[in-house]
């Protein structure tokens, strides 16, 4: 194949022929290294911030660690059961009576005085004390008392050191009524 | 050197530079400063001051832009010529700066002088041509290849590479005769 190019160089030739390039040893060991210290550098900055970064997790470990922590608490004694000393039990001893029964409401012995037919007066004046002491419930007392003494004898219109205000109140007031009912015939 | 392992090669190098292997810089700069150098003196129409300068340039921003570099789109030599090329054209905007500023207190011998006028004009007609012009000048004149070799890498007929190489030419002759 014919190279146009390849015949008698002309003026342009020579303008675009490359300058002969001599080796410049020194130019290219200075070049490098310069490029050298660019690397060295970047490389030292790398590792700073990595150092950095370290530093910084570190530290927030450090601080998360502190705050996540609890307020300190004064030492508390613990609280120790202590349990009492055990009495030696006597082998022969017989075995505890069984608890007395809890004692029934007010409302509940004037029911049960009610539907008893033997001690109906003694539970209406139980109903009757109860309703007075406990409950300071005046009608029901004075309901039940006077029940007790509708249900009783003659015997117990008699004042006595056992029985409260009411009781005493209610049985001048029949004595009373019994003496009008004498009188008047 | 087949193109994909070019690219697996530099890839690889590029790699262990920039996780700050020294080696690999000194084997991507030992494989590609001849080549700058001569581009550029090239480009420089012979003039080593210039080469020189464009060269320490050109070298340190590319160790500064190295993460810049795409193997897969080009050789290490071509991303080099490219900031070369810039960085001359960058240079030759401040010597003609300076050139006008210093006109009238040039004291040098008026052979060295024109000689390195015409060596600054050929150099700015050079770094006005467009690429392909540039490329298929620096493949005749700097490589010394042969037209056929040139279409051969270029995967054009010798023809389409004579033209090429006829159009370049003259581009050049009508830039150089304008700076004259």
């Amino acid at each position: 194949m014919h190279d146009i190019f390849s015949g008698e160089p002309d003026s342009l030739d020579a303008m675009l022929r490359p300058a002969s390039p001599l080796t410049n040893d020194v130019l290219r060991q200075a070049v490098y290294d310069r490029t050298r210290l660019v690397l060295h550098r970047r490389r030292r900055l790398r590792q700073l911030a990595y150092a950095a970064a370290l530093l910084v997790s570190f530290a927030a470990g450090l601080l998360v660690t502190r705050f996540s922590m609890p307020s300190p608490v004064p030492p508390v004694t613990p609280d120790v059961a202590v349990a009492p000393p055990k009495q030696p039990i006597p082998p022969d001893k017989p075995p505890a009576p069984p608890a007395p029964p809890q004692p029934r409401s007010a409302f509940a012995l004037e029911w049960q005085a009610f539907d008893s037919l033997q001690e109906r007066g003694a539970l209406y004046r139980q109903a009757g004390e109860r309703y007075l002491q406990e409950e300071h419930d005046l009608q029901s007392a004075l309901r039940c008392l006077g029940n007790y003494l509708d249900n009783g004898t003659e015997q117990d219109l008699a004042i006595s050191s056992d029985d409260n205000w009411l009781l005493m109140a209610i049985k001048v007031a029949r004595q009373k009524e019994k003496r009008h009912a004498k009188q008047s015939g | 050197m087949q193109a994909g392992d070019r690219v697996e090669r530099e890839r690889e190098l590029r790699r262990a530079v920039l996780a700050g292997e020294e080696f690999a810089w000194r084997t991507l700069y030992d494989d590609a400063f001849a080549g700058l150098y001569a581009y550029v003196l090239w480009r420089c129409a012979g003039l080593r001051d210039c080469a020189d300068e464009v060269t320490q340039e050109t070298w340190l921003i590319a160790v500064r832009r190295l993460r810049m570099f795409d193997p897969s789109a080009g050789s290490f030599a071509a991303w080099l010529r490219g900031i070369a090329a810039n960085v001359m054209r960058n240079h030759f905007r401040r010597e003609e700066r300076r050139a006008r500023r210093t006109q009238t207190l040039a004291n040098e011998p008026l052979a060295v002088e024109e000689s390195r006028e015409q060596a600054e004009r050929i150099a700015l007609a050079l770094g006005s041509l467009p690429a392909h012009y540039e490329a298929v000048l620096r493949l005749k004149y700097l490589e010394s290849r042969s037209v056929a070799g040139i279409a051969a890498e270029r995967g054009e007929s010798p023809k389409a590479v004579e033209s090429l190489l006829s159009r370049a030419r003259e581009t050049f002759r009508q830039a150089y005769l304008r700076l004259e």
